[in-house]
């Protein structure tokens, strides 16, 4: 009868920490482009944290801060709110890929390759991302 | 299938799109090589006089009077603008060259999307004039077969649905998909058909300002 309750407990416990890791990670990500460039060409786009973690991907095939090619970022620092490892921290207007432009590569460039690996596979052309509502 | 006309196809067409026309101009000056008349006297030849840009305005408005907008202006309004309008508006488009961009790392200028879409629109509206002539007007009904209205539809339809795809009108996913099939098609068709005139215009308007005016006889550049 212990163990019983032991597993339970232990079953709540572990629960509660995947439950607060996830929610630490927001599922609808928007892109505004109003407030991102502060004008809007196209809506902004919504983008699913969940389904990219679910298609196995690591933070790091996306998330990345590069020092000699090397991706170095450190995971815990990929908190909500922390402004430092957000795109525009370095995709600014003076740099060479700048804001828009690492989306695009980000976004298209992966679903590209994927597709081009016959692979399951997210949206390459305008309107798929930015829908109209 | 559809990874197929997203990728590779784009592809095929344009090298069969740029060959084409290639093999077409290379054609064209194989044979109008052949000198079919001798050389006239050189007292016979008309040489150009120089002209004062005075006179050279008025010459330029007066050979106007021979052309087609003496005859039907609406008509040359309209063509003017069409043909205009289906150049710029894909080639400045914002979102062939951000993919563009995507693919090669180099992509022109864009306009802006209010811009391209009222290009576009032109396009359809012109493109709607064009049918409506052959429709109701007997001395064009009269001389359009079913390859005039398909060379018109193959020419008109990436512009219909790249301008339902911007305003994501039906269903998205179908109507880019046709927008890129159409765009390929459009492409392989131009050296294969009478579209093909995006290059003989130019090679005719030297032909046969040559034929004509220079009295040689063929081609003589």
């Amino acid at each position: 009868m212990k163990g019983y309750q032991f597993i339970t407990v232990l079953v709540a416990v572990l629960g509660i920490i995947l439950a607060s890791s996830l929610s630490a990670q927001p599922d609808k990500i928007v892109f505004d482009p109003l407030k991102l460039f502060g004008k809007s060409k196209r809506p902004g786009v919504t983008l699913s944290h969940n389904r990219h973690v679910e298609a196995g991907l690591s933070c790091k095939d996306c998330h990345h801060v590069y020092e000699n090619g090397q991706n170095v970022l450190d995971e815990g620092q990929l908190e909500e709110g922390n402004q430092g490892v957000r795109c525009s921290a370095c995709h600014g207007p003076k740099v060479r890929i700048g804001l828009e432009q690492a989306f695009h590569d980000q976004c298209i460039g992966c679903h590209t390759r994927l597709l081009k690996e016959k692979k399951k596979t997210g949206p390459r052309f305008c309107g798929q991302c930015h829908v109209k509502k | 299938m559809c990874y197929f006309v997203q990728g590779p196809l784009v592809l095929i067409a344009g090298i069969i799109f740029i060959l084409g026309l290639l093999y077409q101009g290379i054609q064209f000056f194989k044979l109008t090589k052949k000198k079919e008349w001798g050389v006239p006297p050189s007292s016979l030849e008309i040489k150009p006089q120089k002209q004062t840009k005075k006179q050279w305005v008025r010459e330029a408005l007066r050979t106007l009077n021979g052309t087609l907008w003496k005859t039907d202006p609406v008509l040359t309004i309209v063509t003017s603008v069409f043909h205009v309008c289906l150049i710029i508006a894909p080639l400045f488009l914002l979102g062939h060259n951000i993919l563009l961009d995507q693919s090669w790392g180099l992509s022109l200028f864009s306009l802006p999307e209010s811009v391209s879409n009222f290009l576009t629109l032109l396009v359809l509206i012109c493109g709607l004039y064009f049918l409506g002539r052959r429709l109701f007007m007997a001395r064009v009904r009269a001389i359009s077969t079913v390859y005039d209205y398909l060379v018109l539809l193959i020419a008109v339809v990436p512009f219909l649905t790249g301008f339902l795809a911007y305003q994501q009108w039906l269903n998205y996913q179908t109507v880019i998909l046709l927008h890129i099939l159409s765009g390929e098609l459009m492409l392989i068709t131009i050296p294969f058909t009478k579209l093909g005139h995006m290059l003989f215009f130019f090679l005719y308007r030297f032909f046969i300002g040559s034929e004509y005016s220079f009295v040689r006889g063929s081609r003589t550049w």
